[in-house]
């Protein structure tokens, strides 16, 4: 059983802002009311966006940073979260919730793991994928990662970085529009025409699968992968 | 007779909505608490929160699990 982090509330400086493609944007904290925030690869912050309104948004940076925290989002859309997130400038104060949520690593990996993100789905498997490398294992580790098109890359560099020093972690990038006639990634960072749910593989035999994105491709991809003998005991989802 | 002045009269918290966000529990610390599952429950203090504190609870949540019932059993609106 994880000991999971009893969720508090987070008051924190805004440290970066950056956007990270057209649509992305990255922003870090740093904690103001605590020394340090321990949480699980994979758990999300609840970021108070206006009085009595909260929006939810995963961790992506690493577990081992106790005094900051980042958080990727789509920002391009007139929502209360966007355009709060939007509204932020350097060192402007913010209020959160967390560290919340179930959607972890087992304790113990006994098997193979697949990833399968759209978008900003990729955040909590960044962490993820920290973990896992420093974890050693034997296992498989296998990204989808779901884009239109270039446009809409980011963390290609942390992508292939990770695969550079993570001998079992292989990562495709695949574009159900375009795909670019030069992609930079490197032999374990590739790029594959389509969407996500052409290219997962179907392993009955013990194997986990974590998704997070866009709600449409969770569903079809639960629904591919138990009409394939996937137990759905195996298959997580972050609900938001 | 404090009781009879209260607005809310209940409170329930959909399991399958619920992100285990926790924004309720610090919004009314009497009234929620996270189950062993990270889910969200209604803690049978909750009447030691006030209805301002339970209604920004219950507006608060990310996912809109929470509903709260008037004395007339009926649904109060958040918004």
């Amino acid at each position: 059983m994880h000991n999971f982090p009893r969720p508090q509330i987070i008051k924190a400086s805004v440290t970066l802002k950056e956007f990270l493609n057209p649509r992305v944007l990255k922003l870090n904290f740093t904690y103001t009311n605590t020394d340090e925030i321990v949480f699980l690869p994979g758990q999300f912050v609840s970021i108070k966006v206006a009085e009595s309104k909260y929006r939810s948004y995963s961790i992506c940076s690493s577990p081992i940073d106790t005094k900051n925290l980042s958080i990727v989002a789509a920002v391009t859309h007139d929502g209360i979260g966007a355009n709060y997130l939007r509204s932020l400038d350097l060192r402007d104060q913010v209020e959160m919730i967390g560290p919340s949520g179930r959607f972890v690593l087992p304790q113990q990996l006994e098997n193979d793991l697949f990833f399968v993100a759209t978008g900003t789905g990729i955040a909590p498997f960044m962490p993820m994928l920290e973990q896992l490398n420093l974890m050693s294992s034997n296992f498989t580790i296998k990204l989808l990662f779901g884009v239109r098109d270039e446009n809409e890359l980011f963390f290609m560099e942390e992508l292939k970085a990770l695969a550079t020093r993570f001998p079992n972690f292989e990562c495709f990038v695949c574009f159900s529009q375009n795909i670019p006639d030069k992609f930079e990634g490197n032999e374990k960072v590739l790029a594959k025409k389509g969407r996500v749910t052409e290219y997962i593989d179907y392993q009955t035999e013990g194997s986990q699968y974590f998704l997070c994105g866009n709600r449409f491709m969770i569903e079809e991809v639960m629904n591919k992968l138990t009409s394939n003998g996937v137990d759905s005991t195996r298959v997580y989802h972050e609900k938001f | 007779m404090q009781e009879q002045t209260r607005l809310v009269k209940s409170i329930f918290v959909n399991p399958s909505k619920c992100i285990g966000a926790a924004t309720c529990l610090a919004m009314a610390p009497k009234a929620f608490d996270l189950n062993k599952e990270g889910i969200s429950e209604v803690l049978p203090t909750y009447l030691e929160n006030s209805d301002d504190e339970l209604i920004r609870a219950a507006k608060g949540c990310p996912s809109h699990a929470i509903v709260l019932l008037g004395q007339d059993n009926k649904e109060i609106p958040l918004d």
